[in-house]
């Protein structure tokens, strides 16, 4: 019973585990639209395979950058604001 | 009678006129230019001689073994991997499209739900739902396509079909179309030319046509490169209408697409197990726990993320050149080459530049070719289980 109760757990735990993460701060598309032309800002597409190539809609020079490798943005200041956008 | 016709053909469209095959027909256009409609005969016609040849083909039993296990591994790897694909892009049409509230998941979870309902239901109903689900695609992209053609174009210098395209860039949609004209009629007797050959026509016209008006409307280059070229070419012949069109045609032909490779999948397994010698009636029960096993794994793709890597290309990809294997390897065992004469290498060698090439050309050689090389693997695995099991059946004297 009690190892069959463990993996039970084990198992809750790991499905439920982004809920624990930290939390990172979001902006919906109001806000994002009224940024838009501000020098500062950069719009990164972390969007990949399907999720990006059948979408319709990709926002005017955001950099597409692989979720797993941020790199590219080394580029820019830290300063500035990244604004990040998936499926 | 109609119904002989109709079904065959609703079934075979199923992939012609799917979302990736309209993907290859739009980026083919942007490549071949003008060479795009001579590019795609010829394809239609190889693809044909090889159907026509494996509609009489008789294969000797040990070699119909591998035929038939390649045939199943070839239809598990297309339901698997297409309708991954074809369902997640008919859900972001949905949710950009017509309800931008409604998330692309659930949607696709829904078409999914949808078919394994009907193809529960029994074939019959699934050759209903594969009617309904042509007529909606076909509708749409036939007034696309009418309309592309009488409605002027708003730059017509700078369109595809006006463009001079390097003899490189021709041989891509002359080997690759080989592949959107792949689908062919199920087993169906004496009929089976006529209907495979009112199949090739209708699928040519509707290739030909929609490539013809993409390509008239479009820009070579965006339209060889664009990852939506069939949305591309309807805004730009009909704007919001336009995207509303071709919405429908691609959430149906999705739909469809799903619908018949279930189907075919199904099939190929109950030829397998019949070939291996099951009891006469093999697929009631394997039927449904089939269609759940069908549906399970693409679920679990769905939701593992698949669609959202790079890998599920090379998959479909892969899917598709077996696809193009089987048909050449059934095509050789037909008597009308001994009785012609023909050598079996001229019926192979375009099929087998055709892969090679395509696979060079990929953008992951190495996943594809591993693909292939699995894919092949478990062919031969389920050979040997099949004449295991033949031999195994009590020998009647």
């Amino acid at each position: 019973m009690l190892p069959r109760v463990s993996v039970f757990l084990l198992f809750f735990l790991l499905l439920t585990s982004p809920l624990y993460g930290g939390s990172v701060a979001t902006i919906d598309k109001e806000e994002l639209k009224a940024k838009l032309g501000e020098s500062d800002l950069v719009i990164v597409d972390v969007r990949a395979g399907r999720d990006w190539s059948t979408s319709e809609f990709k926002i005017e020079n955001a950099i597409r950058v692989d979720g797993k490798d941020l790199s590219p943005l080394l580029e820019f200041p830290k300063e500035n604001s990244f604004v990040f956008y998936c499926a | 009678m109609y119904l002989n016709l109709l079904l065959p053909l609703a079934f075979g469209l199923g992939w012609t006129i799917s979302p990736d095959a309209l993907i290859m027909i739009g980026n083919n256009a942007g490549r071949a230019g003008f060479l795009f409609i001579p590019a795609m005969l010829v394809a239609a016609m190889y693809v044909f001689w090889l159907r026509n040849l494996a509609a009489s083909a008789s294969t000797p039993p040990a070699k119909s073994h591998l035929l038939y296990a390649h045939n199943l591994c070839t239809a598990l790897a297309l339901v698997l991997f297409l309708p991954t694909g074809a369902l997640v892009t008919a859900g972001f049409t949905f949710n950009e499209t017509f309800v931008y509230w409604f998330p692309n998941f659930a949607f696709a979870a829904l078409l999914l739900l949808l078919v394994v309902l009907v193809q529960l239901a029994g074939e019959r109903w699934a050759g209903y739902l594969q009617l309904i689900a042509l007529a909606l695609a076909l509708v749409p992209l036939l007034f696309l396509i009418l309309a592309g053609l009488f409605i002027p174009v708003q730059n017509s210098t700078t369109a595809a079909i006006v463009a001079q395209p390097e003899l490189t860039e021709t041989l891509y949609p002359l080997l690759g179309g080989m592949l959107i004209f792949l689908a062919s009629v199920p087993d169906g007797g004496q009929k089976k030319t006529r209907q495979q050959l009112f199949l090739l026509l209708t699928g040519l016209a509707l290739v030909v046509g929609w490539g013809f008006v993409s390509a008239r409307h479009l820009p070579a280059e965006k339209l060889a490169t664009s990852t939506i070229p069939y949305i591309q070419a309807a805004r730009e012949i009909l704007g919001q209408e336009g995207r509303v069109l071709i919405g429908i045609t691609i959430i149906a032909a999705s739909l469809g697409l799903v619908n018949s490779l279930f189907s075919n999948a199904l099939l190929r397994l109950r030829v397998y197990l019949n070939s291996s010698g099951s009891t006469s009636n093999p697929l009631k029960q394997p039927r449904r726990l089939a269609i759940l096993l069908f549906a399970m794994a693409i679920y679990t793709a769905l939701f593992t993320g698949l669609a959202g890597g790079e890998k599920l290309e090379s998959y479909i990809f892969g899917s598709l050149l077996l696809w193009l294997l089987g048909t050449m390897a059934m095509a050789f065992f037909s008597p009308a080459i001994q009785q012609s004469g023909i050598k079996k290498i001229f019926i192979a060698l375009p099929a087998a530049v055709a892969i090679g090439f395509l696979v060079l050309s990929h953008v992951d050689i190495l996943l594809l070719t591993l693909f292939l090389f699995l894919a092949c693997a478990f062919s031969l695995g389920l050979t040997w289980l099949s004449l295991k099991k033949v031999r195994r059946l009590p020998q009647n004297n």
